[in-house]
């Protein structure tokens, strides 16, 4: 006597499509036909089962417009970051912040606030001192905002230093895209702030 | 900027490898009567930047993805979610889609494997008195329907007490009528280990509906 079918061989015996030999066995053992008859009263059961009930045909517009403005946000988030790529995005953060200074500071100058030379000017910033002078109108700083310019010069290299005392357009446009909205905001009401001193 | 454009970095391979293959280019993409053309065709041109190719692969495949979540979760806003998430998480992985297989096949995996994950954190949903009861008291023979559908609902809170691979399998196979080639290139294992499942599925069935 062969023996009885396997797990699958009772499937493909269930889809009719058993093979040969094994059928042999099936015809003559009552075991497995009688297990093959339990599985299709079983699958006939399951077929009863299955209805979905059809939405109504406005929620298949509805769910189009829904998977649209998911992939829309999903997009709109950043990418999570790898570390190094994170030192990056934190560098690029930190030039925008210091252009974004430097815009600050411009303001304030051109709104004609108050300028009065301050000893901090003197402040040695590296490599980029040579581009910083009385002249150039930055003394108008008090303590902490000088010393804030400076931290954040010593960290750049000559050549981003010079992009942020001579930003481009571009590289303003640059900068203001890559803050986050609340940042945008914060600057907004600085900026706001420092033109309004300027004024009174 | 438009969503479909912030990703547009990320496409950008598959872009250059739908160009290489000679498929759609995005300006081409513009021409392709999209509504009538292939799967393929669609993910080539969504490759090459055309969103609205996207858009008709959505059309396409909702109604198939909303049963499938609609068969595990049997609620009408859980399968709704699924199947957004399905499309959400196609929008981002099609650029891994190698088309070894029919698109469905890999909507339908992307759809187990989301179903599969909502089935993992959350336990399985008792069915709605009201989907049990929905039987047309007109019907000739208004006895039978309601024990068909007593029998149907009998089923369906069987098939919600399967292991969840085992239940997949099965849905696949009965409702969705996919071979076992299919239902292991969406489950990702062999085909054996796939009727296996099933047949584990149908008995595991035959004494839950039993007791």
């Amino acid at each position: 006597m062969t023996t009885h079918l396997s797990n699958q061989e009772f499937v493909d015996a269930v889809d009719l499509v058993l093979a040969s030999d094994r059928v042999a066995h099936l015809t003559v053992c009552a075991a497995c036909r009688a297990e093959v008859e339990a599985l299709r009263a079983v699958l006939a059961d399951v077929s009863q089962g299955g209805d979905v009930p059809e939405p109504s045909p406005l929620f298949w517009d509805h769910f189009q417009s829904r998977v649209r403005a998911e992939v829309q946000s999903e997009a709109a988030v950043p990418a999570r970051l790898s570390w190094w790529a994170t030192l990056g995005s934190a560098r690029t953060f930190l030039a925008a912040g210091a252009t974004v200074a430097a815009a600050v500071i411009a303001v304030s100058l051109y709104t004609g606030g108050s300028v009065e030379p301050g000893s901090s000017a003197a402040v040695s910033v590296g490599e980029t001192s040579e581009l910083l002078g009385p002249e150039d109108g930055f003394a108008g700083l008090d303590g902490v905002e000088w010393g804030f310019v400076t931290d954040v010069m010593e960290t750049l290299g000559p050549d981003e230093a010079r992009d942020v005392l001579v930003p481009t357009r571009h590289a303003m446009d640059a900068a203001f895209e890559s803050l986050t909205t609340a940042e945008r905001d914060a600057f907004v009401r600085l900026l706001t702030a420092e033109m309004a001193e300027g004024l009174e | 900027m438009g969503a479909y454009t912030a990703v547009a970095v990320e496409q950008r391979a598959g872009m250059t490898a739908a160009r290489r293959a000679g498929e759609a280019t995005p300006r081409q993409a513009d021409h392709l009567d999209l509504a009538a053309a292939e799967d393929r065709v669609l993910v080539a041109a969504f490759l090459a930047g055309s969103r609205e190719a996207f858009d008709v692969i959505v059309t396409r495949h909702q109604r198939t993805v909303y049963q499938v979540c609609f068969r595990f979760v049997r609620n009408h806003e859980e399968a709704s979610d699924l199947a957004q998430d399905v499309f959400v998480r196609a929008f981002k992985g099609l650029k891994n889609f190698k088309g070894d297989s029919a698109l469905s096949t890999w909507l339908y995996r992307v759809g187990v494997n989301c179903c599969l994950n909502r089935l993992a954190v959350k336990r399985p949903a008792t069915e709605p008195i009201d989907s049990m009861q929905l039987v047309d008291q007109r019907s000739a023979d208004p006895l039978r329907a309601v024990m068909r559908g007593e029998k149907a609902t009998e089923v369906r809170q069987a098939i919600g007490q399967l292991p969840p691979k085992q239940r997949a399998t099965l849905l696949l196979r009965v409702y969705q009528e996919l071979s076992h080639e299919e239902i292991a290139g969406v489950m990702g294992c062999s085909v054996g280990a796939a009727k296996a499942n099933l047949f584990h599925a149908l008995g595991n069935l035959r004494r839950l509906l039993q007791s």
